[in-house]
């Protein structure tokens, strides 16, 4: 049975058709010619596309040792639902540390898993406060009540519970890659394009990409923390909850994983990308990522939280209780953005005024 | 068979005719049986007879023979009234063995050239390195003599007022009022500012129309015949600026251009007084400046257009300073916002980790692109032509 195949331009997408005075493939809309090999590889490549394949193996977590639960108490959040686990030494979780509304103890701590990994916390509260006062300082746009009103005493140490993804990432991506080339010759400027088809296949290793398995601990917020070193990390033990609060999971690691595939996939195509060197510009054209040897754990890591209400909205600040790092949205002074607009506009405009109309008295 | 002999016949009737055209084109003014003179030398001769041709009217040739029995004067007048098309012309004779010269003269230059030019044209043959260097030297040092006669048939005075309105454009009043204004700017700065107004141009193109009128009506004060001359047509509506010496000077093309750009809009509205006027402002200021030392051009007119500049001036001021504003402004907002969701696991990658299995980069196609470079424009001063008087003459015109 004969096979007809019909090529598609690489430019245009129309037909092509051979043609026997240059011995190449030419499109009849845009003109081009393509080497029928080169054209067969792409075609080859195009069709290969597959589809992502990331599957994880169930394996994390272990289960709790006798006793271990007994000093662990469960608080339940009147606000906003959250369940706040400390031990029975702890008398400071009388506050939901989301909402600040006041958690009523709902009895010991059941069920669930016990995490693999805990870091402990490397920064105090005196070192959380300092940091605060530190991300307030120098911000023009900030309201000047804002920095007055915060409750920073409130701030509150949070184990935040992470699954962590560990895998070997393989994937294909396909480049259109483009070399320019411009001269001069007479009255004209000649510019060269020439279209490359670039190919990488490779293999990446990951470990502890982290996801947040805390519904009400805002993703975006404890990404804005990272990194956290694992290398600090340790075997967890109910006594690193003492004088800090822990959350329990509530997305369970089958929910995470949609987000650990989008970032590992990207780097996987990133690390492929910079190996990509000598073209004007470089566009992906379509990836496949492939995982193996994967897993995932789950971990408690240190958070250090305030959350305040400013102008009836809420502002949640975190501070890595690991490495430090402090982050969270701060409200604007619309009044004071206007000022500063007016003020820069008009220094501008007069400055400027006079640099051009009269610049060549300055420059002589 | 039939066939390629049909478009054989017809392919050469095509090039018979088309090559009797050429003929007319380039005219052969060196006859060269002595085989002294290179082709290259050649064609520059001929260009030379041409050019004194087209411009003067004058037919100059070149023969050159290897030897010669007989009296050079009756062969060179052989020659000429074997070749010529006009009266007046020129032939140079070289006879190779005698190295010797003639130059043999008839109509027009037998007056222009006395025996004494002659000779010195002989003179300048005989210092030459060459025969066809020779030649060279005495049709250039010819043309030379020719630009200097003609100059000559330039009057020295005036021979019109500065207003004549052959187009009866002007009433009485207004045309007394034009004529003692323009009076009046030429004697304070000695440089002729007129105007001609005329319902045709007789066939010539603005330019050359307002040059010659320029010209051989004897425009221009002092020594270099400064001046500048506008001529108004009826037939097609054209209006051109000539400018000759301290005139080209003073009115600059951009000068030129913003004179325009106030009176042609008059003379577009029938408005003739109006834009006569402001045509004479306009060159008084310009003349004025010029008379200082600055001529109004590109660089010089920033100080001058005061009140226009300074206003314009502020948009593009006002539009720097928003862009400026938004952007400061819209940075310290963005200080205050430090979440956001990250993009990739970069820092989660074993250093190290990353192997490469298969890479390969195939060429697919390339086209090339052309594009014309705009050569850019000068940054002021006149430009100028030669008019058929071969003086140096500048200026402008358009249609209204």
């Amino acid at each position: 049975m004969a096979q007809t195949m019909a090529y598609k331009c690489p430019s245009c997408g129309g037909e092509l058709e051979f043609d026997s005075q240059s011995q190449k493939m030419s499109c009849p809309y845009c003109d081009n010619k393509y080497d029928v090999e080169s054209l067969r590889q792409y075609d080859e490549v195009l069709n290969q596309q597959q589809a992502d394949n990331m599957e994880w193996n169930e394996n994390a977590g272990q289960s709790w040792a006798d006793g271990e639960m007994d000093s662990m108490n469960v608080y339940i959040c009147n606000g906003c639902g959250a369940e706040i686990v400390t031990d029975d030494a702890t008398t400071g979780a009388t506050f939901c540390p989301y909402c600040n509304s006041p958690v009523v103890l709902s009895g010991k701590f059941s069920g669930a898993l016990k995490p693999d990994l805990v870091i402990p916390f490397a920064l105090d509260k005196a070192a959380a406060v300092a940091s605060l006062e530190k991300h307030l300082k120098g911000k023009k746009l900030l309201p000047k009540a804002f920095k007055e009103q915060n409750h920073i005493e409130e701030v509150k140490g949070v184990y935040v519970p992470f699954w962590l993804f560990d895998t070997d990432s393989h994937g294909n991506v396909n480049f259109e890659g483009q070399k320019v080339r411009t001269w001069r010759s007479g009255n004209y400027r000649y510019t060269e394009t020439s279209h490359f088809l670039i190919h990488r296949s490779g293999s990446v290793a990951f470990q502890g990409v982290p996801v947040d398995g805390s519904s009400k601990m805002p993703d975006d917020l404890m990404e804005s923390i990272e990194p956290f070193d694992l290398s600090k990390a340790v075997d967890f033990q109910t006594a690193y909850l003492s004088g800090y609060l822990a959350d329990k999971y509530d997305v369970t690691a089958e929910e995470s994983v949609s987000r650990a595939n989008a970032r590992i996939k990207q780097s996987t195509e990133d690390a492929l990308r910079s190996t990509v060197n000598g073209f004007s510009s470089v566009v992906a054209k379509n990836s496949s990522v492939t995982f193996s040897n994967s897993k995932y754990k789950y971990a408690l890591y240190p958070v250090w939280i305030l959350n305040t209400t400013w102008n009836g909205e809420r502002y949640l600040f975190a501070m890595n209780g690991q490495t430090g790092k402090f982050v969270g949205n701060l409200p604007m002074d619309k009044g004071a953005f206007w000022r500063w607009f007016g003020l820069t506009a008009g220094i501008t405009a007069v400055i400027s005024y006079i640099l051009l109309n009269f610049g060549n008295y300055f420059l002589g | 068979m039939k066939k390629i002999i049909n478009l054989f016949l017809v392919l050469a009737i095509c090039l018979l005719s088309i090559s009797t055209a050429f003929a007319d084109e380039t005219k052969n003014f060196v006859f060269d049986n002595a085989a002294s003179i290179v082709e290259e030398k050649e064609d520059e001769l001929n260009s030379l007879s041409q050019r004194m041709y087209d411009d003067y009217g004058i037919e100059v040739f070149v023969a050159v023979a290897s030897n010669l029995n007989g009296s050079i004067s009756k062969f060179s007048q052989d020659i000429f009234e074997h070749h010529n098309t006009t009266d007046d012309g020129v032939l140079l004779t070289i006879i190779e063995d005698r190295n010797e010269a003639y130059i043999y003269t008839s109509g027009r230059m037998e007056g222009l050239l006395k025996e004494k030019d002659i000779k010195k044209l002989i003179d300048v043959y005989q210092n030459s390195i060459s025969i066809q260097q020779g030649a060279c030297d005495v049709l250039m040092a010819l043309n030379a003599e020719l630009e200097k006669d003609s100059v000559q048939n330039i009057p020295a005075d005036r021979l019109n007022p500065r207003v004549v309105d052959d187009a009866d454009l002007l009433n009485t009043g207004e045309e007394q009022a034009l004529l003692s204004k323009l009076d009046e700017i030429s004697e304070t700065y000695q440089c002729d500012v007129a105007v001609v107004t005329v319902n045709s141009l007789q066939g010539k193109s603005a330019r050359n129309f307002a040059d010659d009128y320029y010209d051989y009506n004897g425009y221009g004060m002092g020594e270099s015949d400064d001046g500048v001359l506008l001529v108004i047509s009826m037939e097609d509506r054209d209006w051109y600026v000539t400018t000759h010496a301290f005139g080209l000077t003073a009115i600059t093309d951009y000068g030129l251009d913003k004179m325009s750009d106030k009176f042609v809009p008059y003379l577009s509205d029938g408005e003739y007084y109006n834009a006569f006027m402001s045509y004479a402002n306009s060159c008084e200021k310009y003349i004025s400046m010029a008379r200082d030392g600055k001529p109004y051009d590109r660089n010089t007119a920033k100080g001058e257009d005061r009140k226009d500049g300074y206003i314009l001036g502020i948009v593009p001021s006002i539009i720097i300073a928003l862009i400026v504003a938004l952007c400061v402004t819209l940075k310290l907002k963005s200080d205050l916002k430090s979440v956001a969701p990250k993009r990739a696991a970069a820092n989660y990658q074993i250093p190290n980790s990353l192997n490469i299995t298969n890479s390969y980069e195939t060429f697919l196609y390339k086209n090339v692109r052309k594009t014309k470079i705009e050569s850019s424009s000068s940054s002021g001063g006149s430009s100028s032509h030669r008019s058929s008087s071969g003086r140096s003459h500048g200026g402008g015109g358009g249609k209204f």
